[in-house]
């Protein structure tokens, strides 16, 4: 949860009757909501639901057929991952993509923008025009390991890396990147509780520090630490939205789930 | 004397191929199937820009007897261009096969193209009498080999070099990032082409100065010289040596030769396919095999380990005291 | 027209040889996903062993069965050996095409230690060439066709018709939903090698015949075209290889006899490039392909 300020917050991102569809399978359609500036978001619903489209969509990878994304009162439709990237947009992904051969700390350091070593030239005949900049992002990017918790991992290749440990890579990559808005897909997915904890704490860290975040999730008890409110999705619309309390008694929310484990706080938690 | 010099200079020539493929496949994940042809553009423009006119009843291009580090240069320029058309032409497509077959498809074009056209290259025939580029008509071709190392050793030190330079940067993480997976690559904001663009015209450079030494050494070169399967040995080496690491592809091509072992082997097989004897081919196949099974990173694998351990970031003791990071506090890139 | 008309006839050949090796590599392709470097020199192998049993005085058509049933079970070995070895372990495709590299390497060393390196005469005397209709065709000529199309039919029923073929099609189309629904994936992809094994005997022959000499790297020097049809019919389609073939084939054959026939080879990849550019999935668009 983030600090509420007394002002109004900004809005970030507005998703406009936003539509697109597989072949003819519409998996998202007139799809409308808002991300005001620094709240965190929780993004629900059944499976099929359009959440995954919906974030390919926002970060830029597929292209709405119908509707529109404005970012910062921008419209970044028509606009590819590479652009969404340089304008803040940093997402996370479901079956936590890693560069699996490179070490952790390799992996964090890609995430920086900017990286004057990152010209061909650069790097074979001019060694001294990057190499400050170089040491001061390997600063940054142990630190952010450390604050995650894997610096004991962090000149191993990341494929060696257990399932839980991969997700908080994944953030602190993300987080390198100084993001204005997160898009996590399922960070606790498989993940055990105290890692889930860890998670969970520092989400709500980074977005006191200003950072908007939408977090697609299916825990529940998760979603209550982070989530500011909640969007509920079915069938490719906007179901809800508010608090998870009010959502969770939503008749038409209750009955989208319909045949699924009742949205209860999971037991342990 | 003259075998190991053979060997050697052999060796080095090959290696220096090796140097640029492992910079496109093991850095990048660029699969150059056809690689030897640029190595043969190299060649031919190195030897039409050294040769004189073409005598009667032969034809070449060129002929301005040029000095030898103009020919050499051209060959890298020549190369590197041909390699920027190749990877032009895949560019819209997603698919990776695509390079490969494009890259076939340009190797097969040039192939034609040298053979059937006899004003290029003097067709079948192919170009001959390339000046020795020292000692002139009064040297021995131990001699002229044993010069040869020297350039040939300077220039396969300086390939080196630069991809050691290119994977202790960040150049050289990105590509491998790319290698490892492009579209996250993409979800942070690059532009993967570009990088991909420009480590495989620098292979291919790499490629085409060794053409430009082989045909210094051999003082000839025809379309026999560079069949398709010769790219395969290239390949095979890197692999073999290690991908991803910049002495793994020195190493893989000095026992790719080693394993052929025998002069007619690694020259380029003039005339009819090579004279594969008594299973020495066999004995690389089963090598990439046992390598791609038990081995897959190669001899020599890829060494970042060494480098990040060695010099380690200790945090400064304040730090270590504040509980967040200062990579998310600050929007505006003041810690530069 | 008369030229034009004797490039088709070439064209037909060509294409008859042609779809049949891209629709056994797509046959292939499309169980294993991945693409065989080594095929050529199954192509070659399946030439010399047609080859040695004619010189051994069997008949020419006894001699192809037996070479068929031989490559079959040479290919079946070789996956067990080599490439099952590798798709147990789930590697990355690029390992599987290294590695199809490296039988290669093995395959034709093993065949010029065992045949050696000179060219060999393989020819049949079936007579000269006659016109039929506005083609100009040899009796080996028609027969190639004929077999071609003969084979490709009895593929086609066997990919349609009959349970393996539902099983195979299944397979190629989704591994996973294909074992889970009790297919047993592992004996599939075996008999598809077989099968492919069997059915490289006739474009190798066909091939041989049409250009009269034999050597360790006849198969190889094909690898690429036949590599580009099926690229071309869209990876992974077995009808759209043999589409493919046919386009590749009559086109530079056609092509071949208006320019420098040298340049045969260059105009199939550069119209393999071109088409490929505009229709980046193939001829046949690859909907459906779920894996």
């Amino acid at each position: 949860m983030t600090i509420s300020s007394g002002e109004d917050p900004k809005t970030l991102l507005e998703i406009r009757d936003v539509g697109f569809h597989y072949g003819g399978v519409w998996a998202v359609r007139n799809c409308s909501f808002n991300l005001a500036e620094g709240k965190v978001t929780g993004l629900i619903g059944p499976n099929g639901a359009g959440k995954s489209t919906l974030m390919e969509i926002l970060s830029g990878f597929l292209r709405a057929a119908e509707g529109g994304i404005f970012y910062q009162g921008e419209d970044v439709t028509r606009v590819g991952p590479v652009g969404m990237a340089s304008r803040g947009v940093v997402r996370t992904f479901q079956d936590t993509r890693l560069f699996a051969r490179l070490p952790v700390i390799e992996n964090v350091m890609i995430a920086a923008g900017d990286q004057r070593g990152e010209s061909a030239f650069r790097s074979m005949f001019w060694r001294r025009s990057w190499r400050e900049q170089e040491l001061g992002l390997r600063t940054q990017a142990t630190e952010l390991i450390e604050w995650l918790g894997l610096s004991s991992h962090i000149y191993e290749q990341a494929g060696t890396l257990s399932g839980g440990q991969r997700r908080l890579l994944e953030i602190a990559r993300a987080l390198m990147a100084r993001p204005k808005l997160l898009l996590f897909d399922e960070p606790t997915a498989g993940v055990f509780p105290e890692i889930s904890q860890l998670i969970a704490t520092r989400i709500c860290e980074v977005a006191e520090q200003g950072v908007t975040i939408l977090v697609v999730a299916h825990n529940m008890g998760f979603l209550e630490k982070v989530a500011d409110d909640v969007v509920v999705m079915a069938e490719g619309k906007v179901l809800a939205r508010g608090s998870l309390d009010y959502v969770r008694a939503h008749e038409e929310v209750v009955a989208a789930y319909l045949g699924m484990p009742r949205m209860s706080k999971p037991v342990g938690e | 004397m003259y075998f190991i010099l053979d060997l050697l200079l052999l060796g080095c020539i090959n290696a220096i191929m090796a140097a640029g493929v492992n910079l496109q496949y093991g850095y990048n994940g660029l699969l150059n199937v056809a690689n030897y042809t640029f190595t043969a553009i190299g060649a031919y423009v190195a030897g039409v820009l050294t040769l004189g006119k073409a005598p009667q009843g032969t034809s070449w291009i060129g002929g301005w007897s040029l000095p030898w580090y103009v020919g050499l240069l051209g060959a890298g320029v020549a190369a590197s261009l041909a390699g920027l058309i190749v990877f032009l032409f895949s560019i819209r497509r997603l698919r990776s096969d695509y390079l490969a077959i494009v890259t076939v498809a340009a190797a097969y074009i040039f192939y034609n193209w040298a053979t059937a056209d006899q004003g290029l290259f003097d067709g079948g025939n192919g170009i001959f009498g390339v000046p020795y580029i020292f000692g002139g008509s009064t040297i021995t071709t131990n001699e002229y080999a044993a010069l040869l190392l020297i350039p040939t050793g300077a220039i396969l030190a300086i390939c080196v070099w630069l991809s050691r330079r290119i994977f202790r940067s960040p150049f050289g993480r990105l590509l491998r990032a790319v290698r490892e997976d492009e579209v996250v690559v993409k979800a942070f904001g690059r532009k993967v082409w570009h990088s991909q663009l420009k480590i495989y015209t620098l292979g291919c450079f790499m490629s085409g100065l060794a053409g430009a030494m082989f045909v210094f050494y051999i003082t000839a070169w025809s379309p026999s010289a560079f069949l398709p399967g010769e790219s395969f040995f290239i390949l095979a080496a890197v692999i073999i040596g290690g991908t991803g690491n910049y002495w793994g592809g020195v190493l893989g091509a000095f026992v790719v030769v080693e394993g052929l072992n025998e002069l007619t082997r690694y020259l380029p097989n003039f005339g009819y396919p090579a004279d594969f004897g008594a299973g020495r081919v066999m004995l690389i196949g089963v090598g990439l095999l046992l390598v791609l099974r038990y081995r897959p990173e190669g001899l020599f694998p890829e060494r970042w380990l060494h480098w990040y351990e060695r010099r380690p970031v200790t945090l400064p003791v304040t730090l270590r005291r504040r509980p967040l990071p200062t990579a998310v506090t600050d929007a505006e890139g003041a810690n530069r | 027209m008369h030229t034009f008309f004797l490039g088709i006839g070439f064209g037909l050949v060509t294409s008859a040889i042609l779809a049949l090796a891209a629709v056994a590599v797509s046959l292939q392709l499309s169980v294993t996903n991945f693409i065989n470097f080594a095929y050529g020199d199954y192509l070659t192998l399946a030439a010399y062993l047609a080859w040695s049993f004619t010189r051994a005085g069997i008949p020419l058509w006894l001699a192809i069965v037996f070479s068929g049933v031989l490559t079959g079970a040479i290919a079946v070995i070789i996956h067990i050996l080599v490439f099952r070895r590798f798709m147990r372990r789930s590697v990355r495709p690029v390992t599987l095409l290294i590695a199809g590299l490296g039988v290669s390497f093995i395959v034709q060393d093993a065949m010029v230690i065992i045949w050696g390196t000179e060219p060999q005469r393989f020819t049949t005397t079936l007579g000269s060439a006659r016109q039929v209709g506005p083609f100009l065709l040899t009796p080996g000529d028609m027969i190639i066709i004929l077999t071609g199309a003969i084979l490709l039919l009895g593929l086609h029923m066997l990919l349609a018709y009959t349970k393996f073929g539902k099983a195979l099609r299944a397979t190629s189309n989704n591994l996973d939903l294909a074992q889970a629904s009790g297919i047993n994936v592992e004996r599939v992809t075996s008999i598809t090698w077989f099968l492919v094994g069997v059915l490289t005997v006739a474009p190798a022959v066909a091939l041989v015949l049409e250009s009269g000499t034999l050597d360790p790297t006849t198969g190889f020097d094909e690898l690429f075209v036949i590599f580009g049809a099926v690229i071309l019919g869209g990876v992974g389609r077995p009808y759209g290889a043999m589409l493919g073939a046919l386009v590749v084939g009559l086109s530079t054959e056609v092509a071949g006899m208006y320019l420098n026939a040298g340049y045969k080879s260059s105009i199939a990849f550069a119209l393999v490039i071109i088409l490929l550019m505009f229709r980046p999935s193939g001829l046949l668009s690859a909907a459906g392909k779920t894996s």
